[in-house]
């Protein structure tokens, strides 16, 4: 687990029942301010309940959850103004337009007519929707959509976003859009919490990932952690100059790193768990052996083959 | 740059979700379509009107009484059904599509929401009434009607369309397609016959003083009675609405059973200063029925933001808690409450001297109990309490029904088989149908059933109860 200098978001020990279901079970993890953090899960898993239960749209069962220090039950009024919430589905309004859409909630947020003005410029410049203003919301694209809806929860300028699968059923362009507003964001010193199925994304986007499976939290550190954490194995590809016979008695005789592959111009190798002090020390071992190493790469993990990994790994519940 | 005509068409006082609603519901298709085929429709008429006035045989009087029965006939449609039947679908939209969330999350309460929501329809649907101004001057100056009466019948349309819209808006949170539907065809079954006889009685008693074999009460008696019992019984349906669609945190009972002292207060007031002439208590009564329904409806559910103030408080909390914490649990107990304060005024006023009175308010506080208690015992966990709550009440009156017409066919005094069940009592005692010499047995049976109701759903409320407690105690840094 990380350990957090200026946590914005802290989760204690949360938990949410549905009747005998526990949707949540014992939820600790901390968000530190300005950082992008990706909650990882499968359906199911509780993602959508414990960020409902942030932006107070649930209440916990037990437990706490404080944004900026404020308790979400005693302060709600507080969280609701720190924390800007976009669900993964987003209805629509018949026969209300773009600007008036977002006037409406400039409104409900208190806003009065040159503030609002200004803030709904900004927005719909941010997101680009000025060109979109007197479009009939009812009428837009799913990536317009979403940007309408990012738009909305920034209508208010809050600190924390929370952000529900944004990216789920966008095409690769409207995608690669959104990840760049996240970006863009996240430029600004928002804090972004942000769930989604496509890892690899995520793990681009992210400084921090959160993996909750079954109501628990699983794994919560740094992309890099989760790519090279402990226990799991590393994959070097080696290429050699001329004949790679050497390369493979060379590996023979190695006893802690086995050959996974073989190719034309050298090998994948497979060691256990490598720093980047223990890779160094490794291709010099090879070069000082007279290995003719022209290439020596580390190929990273798949965040998906980590969370897979890392689900195996997990001991199941207690009874 | 955005242009200005777009910001500047609602100024910032007006409720953002009235603003929203007004700039959704003026282009719907139903506004428009209702608006112009009301247009259509005076037109024929105030055409009709004139047709016959211009006329000189013996018909005449008959053919008017025709025009002005459907130029009303034709106001009514979309005042009392076309536009109230809009505030079914006001909140219901909203949840099914999730937007209600994204507007609570903003600074906008649930209750602004539903009264943004109700505002707007009644907006539109004043729209619609004054639009019909000018048919009505028409028929004044070319039909010869009295025009006081034409305005005060379409201020009454009004105000029954105001407080029909309420009731909507106060189902429109509900799931159940039955439950809605059951409640359009009573609640227009009983909105219209409720009219017609509000609408006849004030006609008679400006043209000749007072109908004929009715109560002494005077057309400003039954205004100030308005005035009192429709704001109030419209800001409960829209508290009921917004209780629907509030954060768990958020205790809605306590304001809804405000609402409910209040109508007692009130009904004691007018019935004991003689301005409701006996009749406000009655209305009381009635209008409590939703209000106790929908409150030992409320799911025993713990919240605990809700419950740590109580808890907070020390004993003096605990036991407010008992009555105005949300839940059926203290709905019981203020339900109780109130109608043993509404029979305390029941009994000042002299209601109480009669068997038949004695019937009627035990089988009353039956008819609201029972029902729960049955369903605590059966579907303890049921979802859809109200739905089943109706359904119940619905299979008592069948029953009652069925009886009284076996027993009208047969001349033969089934009906004391009845007595147990409050609502049959209760339905027997309002029609005079319970023979003098049963009313004894009727009264004990009834007591019997109601106490039997409240000792049990007493009894079932101290297991939520012991629940709530632990939930607490397992939470000692909610523990106030």
């Amino acid at each position: 687990m990380l350990c957090m200098a200026d946590p914005i978001i802290e989760v204690e020990r949360l938990e949410r029942d549905f009747g005998n279901v526990k949707a949540v079970k014992d939820v600790t993890f901390s968000i530190e301010r300005g950082t992008v953090a990706g909650f990882i899960g499968a359906n199911g898993a509780g993602k959508t309940t414990t960020m409902r239960m942030m932006v107070t749209l649930e209440t916990p069962t037990a437990g706490a959850i404080r944004i900026g220090g404020d308790d979400v039950i005693d302060k709600p009024a507080e969280i609701r103004r720190r924390v800007g919430w976009m669900p993964d589905h987003f209805g629509t309004y018949d026969n209300v337009t773009v600007y008036e859409y977002l006037d409406f909630f400039g409104r409900a947020f208190g806003y009065r007519r040159e503030e609002r003005l200004r803030r709904l410029e900004e927005v719909m410049e941010f997101t680009d929707l000025t060109p979109l203003a007197d479009r009939a919301m009812n009428s837009l694209s799913k990536g317009m959509n979403q940007r309408l809806c990012l738009g909305r929860t920034l209508i208010h300028d809050p600190e924390v976003l929370v952000l529900d699968e944004p990216a789920a059923g966008l095409d690769p362009k409207a995608r690669i859009e959104f990840k760049n507003l996240v970006r863009l964001l996240a430029e600004r010193g928002k804090t972004i919490f942000i769930s989604s199925h496509i890892l690899s994304e995520l793990g681009e986007m992210c400084d921090q990932l959160v993996f909750i499976d079954d109501g628990r939290i699983v794994h919560h550190g740094t992309t890099e952690s989760l790519t090279r954490q402990s226990g799991s194995e590393t994959l070097i590809e080696v290429r050699v100059a001329g004949d790679p016979e050497p390369l493979y008695q060379w590996l023979a005789a190695a006893t802690t790193i086995t050959l996974a592959d073989r190719h034309k111009d050298g090998a994948r190798l497979r060691v256990g768990d490598l720093s980047d002090e223990d890779a160094a020390a490794l291709l010099r071992r090879m070069i000082l052996d007279g290995i003719a190493v022209q290439g020596f790469t580390r190929i990273e993990r798949r965040l998906e083959d980590a969370f897979v990994d890392m689900l195996r790994m997990t001991p199941p519940p207690l009874p | 740059m955005i242009s200005s005509a777009t910001h500047s068409d609602f100024a910032d006082w007006i409720s953002p979700v009235l603003v929203k609603e007004l700039r959704q519901g003026l282009r719907s298709k139903l506004f428009m379509s209702a608006f112009f085929i009301t247009q259509l429709l005076m037109i024929a008429s105030v055409l009709m009107n004139l047709a016959i006035a211009s006329a000189m045989d013996s018909t005449v009087g008959e053919a008017k009484g025709f025009t002005d029965g459907l130029f009303w006939f034709l106001i009514s449609l979309p005042l009392v059904l076309g536009m109230p039947m809009r505030g079914f679908t006001a909140i219901h939209s909203e949840i099914k599509d999730r937007t209600i969330e994204l507007v609570l999350l903003s600074h906008l309460s649930s209750w602004r929401i539903a009264l943004g929501k109700w505002t707007a329809l009644i907006i539109q649907t004043l729209l619609l009434v004054c639009s019909v101004l000018p048919y009505v001057l028409l028929r004044y100056y070319l039909g010869g009607v009295n025009i006081l009466a034409d305005l005060q019948s379409l201020g009454l349309l009004f105000i029954f369309s105001c407080a029909l819209t309420a009731i909507t808006v106060a189902m429109s949170p509900y799931e159940s397609k039955i439950l809605r539907s059951l409640f359009v065809i009573l609640l227009f079954i009983g909105a219209w016959f409720l009219l017609g006889s509000v609408m006849v009685w004030l006609t008679f008693s400006s043209v000749y003083g007072s109908l004929p074999g009715s109560s002494r009460l005077q057309p400003w008696q039954v205004y100030i009675m308005m005035a009192v019992f429709v704001p109030a019984f419209i800001i409960l349906c829209l508290e009921m609405a917004a209780s629907r669609i509030a954060p768990a945190a958020e205790n809605h009972s306590l304001r809804k059973r405000l609402l409910g002292v209040f109508l007692v207060g009130a009904a004691a007031i007018l019935d004991l200063t003689g301005i409701g002439n006996k009749n406000a208590i009655i209305v009381a009564a009635i209008l409590l029925i939703p209000l106790l329904i929908d409150a030992l409806a409320e799911p025993a559910a713990f919240s605990l933001p809700v419950w740590k103030r109580f808890f907070a408080r020390g004993l003096p909390g605990r036991l407010a808690a008992w009555v105005i914490a949300p839940g059926w649990v203290s709905a019981t107990v203020f339900s109780v409450a109130l109608i043993a304060a509404l029979g305390a005024i029941a009994a000042w006023l002299g209601f109480l001297g009669s068997m038949q009175g004695k019937i009627m308010l035990v089988s009353y506080a039956g008819t609201l109990l029972l029902p729960a208690a049955i369903l605590r015992l059966a579907l303890p966990g049921a979802k859809n309490f109200l739905g089943f709550y109706i359904a119940l009440q619905f299979f008592f009156i069948l029953i009652t029904l069925l009886v009284s017409i076996i027993t009208q066919s047969l001349n033969e005094p089934f009906t004391s088989w009845l007595a147990p069940l409050p609502m049959s009592a209760l339905l027997l005692s309002l029609f005079n149908n319970v023979p003098g010499s049963g009313q004894p047995t009727f009264l004990l049976l009834n007591s019997v059933a109601t106490g039997a109701s409240v000792a049990f759903l007493a009894l079932r409320s101290l297991m939520p109860w012991r629940d709530f407690s632990a939930n607490l105690r397992q939470h000692p840094a909610h523990n106030g």
